[in-house]
């Protein structure tokens, strides 16, 4: 049977039976990338306090498809739905309305070809993984492309849902663009299908508001823990443009993410948003860059980590200001919040400024519940470990105020509460 | 044309850049050279048994030096994290040991008549007869005069250079020599290790509070030179001391090298506050590793201001190895025009109750860059520890630079680290208040700038040095004394 | 000898604000300058200090017959001129007697040392007026301040540098009644027949407390009407609303 089935496997950079030549010529510079890049190693800064053994997936054997069945509930009426297995689509529910595309990539390569060919973006892996985002790039095949035409205000989040199942690899991608004046938000979740199986995710995600868009995106990561995540995000915001990403990490044994946050034009706007609460044995490896790439712009980034029994996190963050980008306002904020004695956090806060007339500002904190929170709220009659929980999710439910976004708040806040 | 670019020029007249110019020139002069014993040019192990040779060394230092030259020659350049301007060193261009082959004078009158000139030029004696307990001036590769108060060699403090401190105390200082700060703890470190000379060996004996400071001078006067002392201080139980050094170097065409190690050892309850004021000449690089360990409640102050040299890399570190140690940092950065000031901190936590505290202000002008590199480790299974960090960046110009890397690492419940940092500049409507009060731009510039540092400058003893009479006088240029 | 602004235009990032401004202020006398929003009041008191974000399209402004478009923002006040902030700056670190002090050493010919007892004497009595307290000299300026000390200290600023011309610019936002008094208690210590007030404000209350001489009115950039004090009454029961009629003779 597997004999059978690793005939449908193509070969990294290989050509794709059935795609245009742009496609595959995109695969064939993913592997050309892939063999000249180093993999990481430890005394790479980007990886420091990092495991960078962890990334050198590509040895591992891809996932075996296997006909899973899911049992999901239908999506509501007027929602649009991706479901991927293993990173294929399985699924789209809902009507894309009038200028809005929700497609496969694989058929969004055919049907809306002119739309996608060139707006792929450069390869990602800035911060460390180079050689994964080229090793994803050589095996492109699937994901989710959305674009959200000019002008289109799109009420309801756009949802995907990946799930994994399986011993191996795979991987994701989603390709959202909002196109001028658009207004959209996208909740993308990552969940594995059984406590069991051991994947291993590989996942790129691009996001991109064009002149005076207002994007919203909200991920939530729920992997079980025997698997483990690499996520590389790519955010750009154009002029007058409003980029929100947020990211709520619960599962995975080790996961490591990396956000390139990019704000290009006059009063480009993006605000960065993580939560983390691992457990156990658990290890987030968050990457962050704030890049201002032009006068006037605005970014705000807020980190924050509660950490429970051996868990261990990385924050680096570095606030990038280009020659000439004056009148930069931007700001990075990583708290950890230590739930217990054998938690270990690591910050590294930094800035880069090379222009004048600039605001910028980072803070790391690390600090227990307060004795007198927790007084306080035994007062009125709750029990210390209660009461501590209760500050440690609402540490966290705070930061989803600042997606400004109630569906998406409400989502990632009941997502939040499965783990108090 | 922006606002901005309109602006520009008047930000950078030259009534501004004179107001916030420090003036290097104080030190910028040299004497012919006059040396007896030079180990010529280029690093080998010839070098390092010449130099001990002429120290008359006993072999366990002999072996220490070669055993660093090996380390030195096999670390590579931290060119992976720290500027790539380190490779335009040329180890082979380098003088690595020049004296006249005289022992240190305990009275300026025996100095050679130059030598004295030069300290005299820079203040030096002024400031011993002023405030100072006791006073190390070195000369390129050794001291040229070195003194103390009669009544602390009483009290059996003990304030000579490196050969000297081997030789003559060896049961004290061999103990921690090289201890604080391994050979192999980096490039740097392992070629101090290798070719050191001069520098301070202080001891204060248990429960000597010293009322004055110890003081130090280094001077570089010869070209292709490169300046290694090395410094070790051990407060003993309850024992506290203030100890200042001071530099300064000819400017020339070709690179100098100053790379010294700074070893501290502070006792059960001791206290030890080590300021420094660095004003190299701007072909300079200076590579300085500075480390303490902090005892049972001991505490040990690091006061750093650098506002010289072309490359700066320094970073002060406590360890806090005995419960309730205090380690603390505080740190000016003046980074003009062709300038990289590197400098940062290390606070390794290493027993319960531990506390420390980093404040670093920076100032950039210019193409000038500063740099703030920091490291707080709180390891597994401690109790009560604290660390709070500021640093913040002041940029003078639109072109100037500023980088913070700082780098935490707490495990376990019972801390609380804080790190905040920002970075900003004299904004025009600042100046354009002070301007409508009749107080010319430059001047306008000069006092914000002075605002800036003006909570850290006064942690530095005001008699102290030239250079940082300078930076001071520039807002008393505007102030009440 | 007087205050003369002939003709004033002038832009901010290519927009007309001020757009032919008229104003003759006599020594000794206070005039009030008031009007709607955006009409142009403070971009009038930042020209005539020589901010470097409007641009003087045309007409003069001279002080005692001298150029004041000709100089530098600090020639401007050491000739005389002082502009009491709508929001006074902060300057961290710089103590307030020092940078009073910096400005006061700023007037005196090169050399020559102010004297420190003459000028904490002086200082001293002058907060004493204000009710200030005598911490506040060592306070960074204006750093973490209240609005009513800022203004407070602005005052105190005025009465030191004791300039032949002072601009208010809304002295009386953010004050409450008890700190106006006192601010205009300062002020009105200070008029004489060798100095000149501009009072600009967008309430009459303030003209309660330091009674004005002329009131001028301006909107779009000019000055449309002036009066006695009466005016300031009139301006307060009926409001700017008669700016959208026509004016008449």
């Amino acid at each position: 049977m597997s004999e059978v089935l690793e005939d449908f496997t193509v070969a990294p950079g290989a050509p794709l039976e059935d795609a245009p030549e742009w496609f595959n010529a995109l695969r064939a510079q993913g592997l050309e990338a892939y063999n000249a890049a180093e993999w990481p190693t430890r005394k790479d800064e980007n990886w420091r306090f990092g495991k960078p053994k962890r990334a050198q997936i590509a040895e591992l054997a891809s996932v075996v498809e296997e006909d899973t069945m899911i049992d999901i509930e239908p999506a509501p009426e007027g929602v649009i739905r991706f479901t991927f297995v293993n990173g294929f689509c399985m699924s789209i529910e809902g009507d894309a309305p009038e200028g809005v595309v929700a497609l496969p990539l694989n058929r969004a390569i055919h049907e809306v070809a002119d739309q996608i060919e060139g707006a792929v973006p450069a390869l990602q892996g800035k911060l460390g993984s180079a050689k994964l985002a080229a090793f994803h790039r050589a095996n492109l095949e699937d994901g989710a492309v959305i674009y959200i035409g000019d002008g289109v205000k799109l009420e309801q989040p756009i949802e995907i849902v990946n799930i994994f199942t399986g011993e191996g690899r795979s991987q994701t991608y989603l390709h959202l663009v909002a196109g001028e004046g658009a207004s959209a938000s996208v909740v993308e979740s990552y969940v594995s299908a059984n406590d069991e199986d051991a994947s291993t995710v590989l996942s790129v995600v691009d996001v991109q508001a064009k002149k005076g868009a207002n994007l919203t995106y909200l991920c939530t990561q729920e992997l079980n823990e025997k698997s483990q995540l690499i996520r590389l995000g790519d955010s750009h915001a154009g002029e007058q443009a409003d980029a929100t990403t947020a990211v709520l990490h619960l599962g995975g044994s080790w996961v490591r993410d990396e956000l390139y946050s990019t704000v290009e034009g006059k009063e480009a706007q993006c605000k960065i948003l993580s939560v983390a609460v691992p457990k156990g044995e658990q290890e987030f490896d968050q990457r962050t860059f704030q890049h201002h790439a032009s006068p006037h712009c605005f970014s705000d980034l807020l980190y924050k980590n509660a950490l429970y029994g051996k868990a261990k996190t990385v924050f680096s963050g570095l606030i990038f200001v280009d020659e000439g980008a004056h009148y930069t306002d931007a700001y990075q904020t990583c708290r950890n919040l230590m739930m217990s004695d054998s938690s270990e956090a690591n910050s590294m806060p930094g800035l880069e400024i090379n222009a004048d007339q600039v605001k910028c500002s980072h803070g790391s904190t690390s600090a227990q519940v307060s004795e007198e929170e927790i007084f306080y709220l035994q007062a009125r009659g709750i029990q210390a470990d209660a009461a501590r929980q209760m500050i440690a999710e609402g540490f966290c439910a705070d930061v989803f105020q600042k997606l400004q976004n109630e569906k998406l708040e409400e989502i990632a806040i009941q997502t939040l509460a499965s783990s108090f | 044309m922006s606002a901005y670019e309109m602006n520009e020029d008047a930000v950078l007249d030259d009534d501004t850049k004179d107001a916030i110019d420090i003036d290097r020139s104080v030190g910028d002069f040299t004497f012919p050279e006059n040396h007896k014993y030079d180990a010529g040019y280029g690093l080998s192990q010839d070098t390092v048994n010449y130099i001990s040779d002429v120290k008359k060394e006993k072999d366990w230092i002999r072996e220490f030096r070669h055993k660093a030259l090996d380390v030195f020659n096999d670390k590579p350049l931290p060119t992976n994290w720290a500027t790539d301007d380190l490779k335009n060193i040329d180890f082979d261009a380098i003088r690595y040991y020049l004296s006249d082959g005289q022992a240190p004078k305990r009275s300026w009158d025996d100095v050679p008549a130059e030598v004295l000139e030069t300290f005299e030029r820079l203040g030096v004696p002024e400031q011993e007869r002023a405030f100072l307990a006791g006073v190390e001036a070195q000369y390129d590769s050794e001291a040229a005069y070195s003194n103390m108060k009669e009544e602390l060699t009483k009290k059996g403090v003990i304030f000579v250079n490196s050969t000297e401190g081997l030789r003559e105390h060896e049961e004290i200082f061999r103990p921690w020599f090289g201890k604080v700060i391994p050979t192999g703890d980096n490039k740097f470190s392992a070629l101090n290790s290798a070719v050191f000379s001069g520098g301070s060996f202080i001891y204060i004996p248990k429960g000597v509070k010293l009322e004055q400071p110890l003081q130090a001078y280094f001077r570089i006067n010869s070209e292709n030179f490169g300046q290694f002392e090395r410094t070790l201080i051990i407060a003993d139980e309850g024992a506290e001391l203030t100890y200042m050094e001071g530099c300064t170097a000819p400017k020339f065409e070709t690179a100098t090298l100053h790379s010294a190690v700074v070893e501290l050892v502070a006792m059960k309850d001791a206290k030890i506050q080590y300021i420094t004021v660095q004003n190299w000449s701007s072909n300079v690089f200076n590579l300085v590793t500075k480390r303490g360990v902090a005892h049972e409640n001991a505490e040990i102050r690091w006061i750093d201001c650098n506002i010289g040299s072309r490359l700066t890399m320094k970073y002060p570190g406590v360890v806090m190895k005995g419960r309730k140690a205090r380690g603390e940092v505080i740190s000016i950065a003046l980074a003009s025009d062709g300038q990289e000031q590197d400098t940062g901190a290390k606070m390794i936590h290493a027993a319960d109750e531990t506390t420390s505290n980093v404040v670093s202000k920076s100032i950039s002008v210019g193409k000038g860059r500063s740099t703030y590199r920091g490291q707080v480790h709180i390891p597994k299974h401690l109790k009560g520890c604290k660390n709070n960090t500021e640093c913040d960046a002041l940029l003078i110009n639109a072109n100037s630079r500023t980088d913070t890397y700082p780098a935490i690492t707490v495990r376990g419940n019972q801390h609380a680290t804080q790190h905040e940092a920002s970075v900003s500049q004299v904004s025009e409507e600042m100046l354009f208040y002070m301007q409508q009060r009749g107080i010319s731009e430059g001047e306008a510039m000069s006092l914000a700038v002075n605002g800036f540092i003006n909570d850290l400058a006064r942690e530095f003893p005001m008699e102290y040095s030239v250079e940082l009479k300078r930076l001071i006088e520039l807002e008393m240029e505007g102030s009440v004394g | 000898m007087s205050l003369i602004v002939n003709n004033l235009q002038a832009n901010i990032d290519d927009s007309p604000i001020l757009k032919g401004l008229n104003l003759e202020v006599p020594k000794g006398e206070v005039h009030a300058i008031m009007g709607p929003n955006g009409s142009g009041k403070s971009t009038l008191s930042k020209v005539i200090a020589g901010h470097e974000d409007y641009e003087v399209t045309g007409g003069s402004v001279t002080l005692d017959g001298q150029d004041l478009l000709d100089m530098e923002i600090d020639e401007r006040s050491r000739a005389g001129l002082f502009l009491a902030f709508q929001y006074p700056m902060e300057v961290p670190g710089v103590s307030n007697a020092n940078f009073i002090r910096a400005a006061l050493q700023a007037r005196l010919p090169k050399g020559e040392e102010l004297d420190a007892v003459a000028y904490y004497k002086s200082l001293y009595e002058k907060m004493d007026i204000l009710e200030m307290d005598r911490k506040f000299t060592a306070r960074a300026v204006n750093e973490g301040f209240s609005g009513g000390e800022k203004k407070r200290n602005e005052i105190l600023q005025m009465m030191m540098l004791d300039p032949t011309f002072c601009i208010l610019d809304e002295t009386d936002s953010g004050l409450d009644i008890d700190a106006l008094k006192i601010v205009s208690q300062g002020v009105n210590a200070m008029r004489s027949p060798e100095r000149g007030f501009l009072v600009i404000t967008h309430y009459q209350r303030l003209l309660d407390y330091i009674k004005p001489d002329v009131v001028h009115v301006l909107s779009d950039g000019q000055i449309v009407r002036t009066g006695g004090p009466e005016l300031a009454h009139e301006l307060e029961e009926s409001g700017y609303d008669f700016l959208k009629e026509p004016v008449t003779a």
